[in-house]
């Protein structure tokens, strides 16, 4: 069984690396998680199993992808919203993936617009803003399909 | 000099465009390994491969396997540019036949940086 180690303040770390880095500006401060938001995730699978996530607003990932492909907004099609935020949640994946010890592999990402909702309490979250537009990166180990307990009064003839 | 940048991201294959066009190379694009193999196959062979590893239909590993089994295409220069950050998988890709390894996300200077390390740009003055 391998394990993330992984802390919520080393996770901003490691987001604000990332977007330093394509974007030459860390994440700003924190913020209420986006309504209505373009999501992306990657699944995690392995001795650790888990769904890293990234959502934004419509107009974040617009923003996101523009950087990205360094074309003016109005230029981006729906397309290359999905590809941008999918490749970002790659990205944030693959650094996660790199703090589970043991053999894991990574996902191709997913993208759809869905509200992340509530995180579990084993989930690592990063609310933050990039140029004024939220965003939300969660790390949430996968629950574990746990069985039914029979209960203490049913068949036992001890 | 003719680079070829194989990313199922349309973004990310933007980004390392630009770089490696800032640096002299003329640049072409392919959305996953097959495609570049069929590229490749129909007479457009790049002196340098910038290849992910995670990719739909032909994944960056086994093109890079494709590749080093063809005797003609032994001179080109494989250079992975991918999330696979652990050493487990660097050794793999190296042992495949990559020349080099850039984990995402990275800076124009770092992919310059290897470039040069592998004799494909100049170093700067």
């Amino acid at each position: 069984m391998s394990t993330l180690m992984l802390a919520t303040d080393e996770l901003r770390g490691l987001i604000d690396d990332i977007w330093t880095s394509l974007f030459e500006t860390p994440l700003d401060q924190d913020a209420p998680m986006p309504d209505d938001p373009v999501t992306a995730f990657v699944d995690i699978s392995g001795g650790w199993q888990g769904r890293v996530l990234v959502a934004t607003t419509t107009e974040g990932a617009l923003a996101l992808a523009a950087h990205m492909l360094a074309v003016p907004e109005s230029t981006v099609r729906e397309a290359d919203l999905a590809d941008a935020i999918g490749e970002l949640a790659n990205i944030v994946g693959g650094s996660v993936k790199s703090c589970v010890d043991g053999q894991s592999t990574l996902s191709l990402p997913n993208v759809s617009r869905f509200a992340p909702g509530a995180p579990g309490p084993d989930a690592l979250q990063v609310l933050a803003t990039w140029h004024h537009h939220p965003l939300c990166i969660r790390v949430a180990p996968a629950r574990p399909l746990i069985p039914a307990r029979r209960s203490s009064s049913e068949g036992s003839t001890s | 000099m003719l680079a070829m940048v194989i990313d199922d991201s349309r973004a990310m294959r933007a980004i390392l465009r630009r770089i490696v066009t800032e640096l002299g190379f003329e640049c072409t694009e392919a959305g996953d390994g097959q495609e570049a193999l069929d590229k490749m196959r129909a007479g457009e062979v790049p002196e340098l491969c910038l290849v992910d590893w995670n990719m739909p239909v032909l994944d960056g590993l086994s093109f890079i396997q494709a590749v080093r089994a063809t005797a003609e295409w032994r001179n080109i220069t494989l250079m992975m540019v991918t999330t696979e950050g652990e050493q487990a998988q660097i050794v793999r890709a190296l042992a495949a036949g990559a020349h080099e390894y850039v984990i995402k996300p990275f800076t124009p200077d770092a992919i310059e940086e290897k470039l040069q390390l592998l004799g494909l740009v100049g170093v700067r003055a």
